[in-house]
């Protein structure tokens, strides 16, 4: 027997290394995909001991199809991990099928592939990224000069807490409009109500004033400018400070003068302005009277809170104005934000609000506002309380999404007051397909949900081809949320606490027929 | 035992969550890292319905704008298409647009759902809802999250009950 030359002692020599890197595992079988044998780098492979999983993987490759004479399939992952080149060769009697082991070659690929992606994504998000610095740049420069004004702590301290008093609120207000609506309540029943009216009232300012202060002191603060009716303002102060007056022993009144019929005015900061002032007035007054007298001077409104309370010495005139009391005496009395909030508002409202004062006999503020070009129709007025919907919505559906069931049952009864038949979900996707089942004319939607937001829900609403109204409920007040409803597929946003006045035009706006 | 086998592909652009739809949906799991795939990773799954046992087998192919040639041996044999888009990146919807007409011209009649993943980063999205409401009209969508897990039993059942009901 003659010894192999140089030549075929190589070939055998790569040939060697390539069955040892390769591992080969031969599987034979049947024209209908029996197994008929399996050798080769068996356990390498793990096929001694997951032969059936093995074998049934191998199978699925070639499902649906009638493989050629010869083939090849390049770097699969098979169940269990294993990463194979599967090579067939297709005889008279079935197929062979061989495994090479590609883990190495597919290890060292996704190395480099993986960079590559990941780089083109980091690319991706930071093109995305210099977009949104950019936005962010341009915002903070037309803030800067605010910001600096501004305690970020405190700031987001303050709008979280007050926000967090919105729901609870919404449910209270909306509840108590029923009660006061629907009962022929007794005097302890109407004392009752009126005391709750008045303390959720103190609470809603409270939150108010708090959600104020922590928001910057924005450049370019959006008034809501409606006709506004005196009368009703009036009652609303009468109603909610006579009790508090009566039960110090005060005499309180409210007047009216010479008012035009068409006074506009951003009425809800009006409302919050008068209110600080009066429950500051009684606050501080243990005896004798507080006026209020609203009156048209010809040229501006005119809002005068006066009395005989313990008055303000003059060294304290400016630090009145300033957040939490700072260095006011008798400062621990209320949560000292009332009239920083005020001289803020009024100052929003291109008005000025002024201070006398003598101590030991009482306070004068004086409330001087322009009458504001009206940028609402005076049907939108907030006037709408106690009007009966069924006028002007009946027969409609509504779909409510909240997870809150005080809120939700609100908006079932406020709905149904409104002549809707309402139906009733607690999450996005409920609601979706629900909303989607039901066709409503109508969905009010609350944007934070367990599980995904509300605004996946008007997505996929919109996404469907829903063509029906949706309304947004948010506890958050902020543009960016107003902006990312809407973006989503809102067509009204609402910010908590609800008042009933307001929900009830949003309704009536979102639903008005052309 | 299955009595009904059908094989479907997935197709999109890379980092889609072509891989995490088919962890979600077979294994019920998830993870934040993203690993690229090199090749083909093939999975089955067999789902128990009122007409007996279905198997699904799975071709989760490497991510790519377009079908190159050893994609395109991947796909030999497919009944239905899962066409993967990433709602944050609107190119990725034209791709696996593309990628579905590619591999609908190698394929018969193929059963086809797109999906649009990443429904949980909502506020991110750059796709339109109305561009979706517009291709529904085409084609079967689902809006899917293979973090929470919402749409992708639904995407997946809906292409299985599609290639039962071409038998």
């Amino acid at each position: 027997m003659t010894e192999p030359g140089p030549a075929a002692r190589l070939e055998s020599h790569v040939f060697a290394v390539l069955l040892e890197r390769a591992q080969p595992l031969y599987l034979q079988f049947s024209s209908d995909w029996g197994l008929k044998s399996l050798h080769g780098a068996v356990a390498h492979w793990r096929a001694d001991i997951e032969h059936d999983q093995l074998v049934d993987a191998v199978r699925d490759l070639f499902l649906g199809v009638n493989p050629d004479v010869s083939g090849e399939l390049s770097s699969v992952e098979l169940a269990g991990g294993r990463i194979a080149h599967v090579h067939w060769l297709r005889g008279d009697e079935g197929i062979d099928v061989i495994l090479l082991d590609a883990r190495a070659e597919v290890e060292q690929q996704q190395l480099k592939q993986q960079e590559s992606h990941e780089a083109e994504l980091a690319s991706m998000e930071r093109g995305k990224s210099i977009d949104r610095l950019r936005r962010v740049k341009h915002e903070l420069e037309r803030r800067q000069s605010q910001l600096e004004e501004a305690n970020a702590l405190k700031t987001a301290f303050l709008a979280t807490l007050s926000h967090e008093f919105r729901t609870p609120l919404t449910a209270i207000f909306g509840y108590l409009h029923l009660l006061e609506k629907r009962l022929q309540p007794d005097v302890e029943s109407q004392f009752a109500l009126r005391a709750i009216r008045r303390g959720a009232t103190h609470l809603f300012g409270l939150s108010e004033n708090l959600l104020e202060y922590g928001r910057p002191e924005a450049g370019e603060y959006r008034l809501n400018v409606v006709r506004i009716d005196l009368n009703l303002l009036a009652e609303d102060l009468r109603i909610m400070f006579l009790p508090l007056a009566e039960e110090q022993q005060l005499d309180f009144s409210v007047r009216i003068e010479a008012v035009p019929l068409d006074l506009c005015l951003d009425e809800i900061r009006v409302k919050q302005v008068l209110i600080n002032l009066v429950s500051n007035a009684i606050r501080y007054t243990p005896r004798g009277q507080v006026t209020v007298l609203l009156r048209w001077t010809g040229k501006d409104f005119e809002a005068i809170v006066r009395d005989s309370g313990i008055g303000i010495p003059s060294a304290f005139m400016d630090s009145v104005f300033k957040p939490f009391n700072q260095g006011v005496p008798h400062g621990s009395r209320g949560a000292g934000l009332g009239l920083s909030i005020s001289k803020r508002l009024v100052e929003q409202m291109h008005g000025e609000l002024q201070l006398k004062s003598n101590p030991g006999e009482g306070s004068e503020f004086r409330v001087r506002l322009p009458n504001l070009v009206i940028g609402r129709s005076p049907a939108a007025s907030g006037s709408l309380l106690g009007e009966p919907g069924r006028q002007w919505l009946d027969g409609g559906t509504a779909l409510v999404i909240d997870d809150d069931p005080d809120i939700r049952e609100l908006l079932r009864l406020l709905l149904e007051d409104l002549g809707f038949g309402v139906e009733l979900c607690v999450t996005a996707n409920e609601g979706f397909e629900r909303a989607i089942a039901l066709k409503p004319d109508l969905v009010i939607v609350d944007l934070r949900l367990p599980g995904l937001s509300g605004n996946v829900a008007s997505f996929k609403l919109r996404a469907h081809g829903f063509t029906g109204r949706i309304l947004a409920l948010s506890g958050a007040s902020d543009p960016e949320s107003r902006r990312g409803a809407i973006a989503a597929g809102a067509d009204q946003f609402l910010a908590k606490p609800v008042q009933i006045e307001e929900f009830v035009r949003a309704v009536r706006a979102a639903t008005s027929r052309p | 035992m299955s009595e009904f086998a059908r094989k479907i592909c997935l197709l999109g652009d890379f980092g889609v969550g072509k891989t995490s739809l088919v962890g979600r949906y077979v294994r019920n799991t998830f993870s934040e890292k993203y690993l690229t795939t090199v090749g083909v990773k093939v999975d089955s799954k067999e789902v128990a319905h009122a007409g007996g046992v279905s198997k699904l087998v799975i071709w989760d192919i490497a991510g790519k704008s377009a079908l190159d040639h050893l994609n395109q041996t991947y796909l030999r044999g497919a009944s239905g298409l899962m066409l993967v888009a990433d709602g944050t990146r609107e190119p990725t919807l034209r791709s696996a647009l593309y990628l579905m007409m590619q591999a609908k011209s190698l394929l018969q009649d193929p059963a086809c759902v797109v999906l649009v993943n990443k429904i949980d980063l909502i506020d991110r999205w750059e796709i339109l809802p109305s561009t979706l409401n517009e291709l529904r009209k085409t084609v079967p969508v689902f809006e899917t999250s293979a973090l929470s897990g919402d749409g992708v039993e639904a995407a997946f059942e809906h292409l299985a009950a599609e290639l039962r009901r071409q038998t």
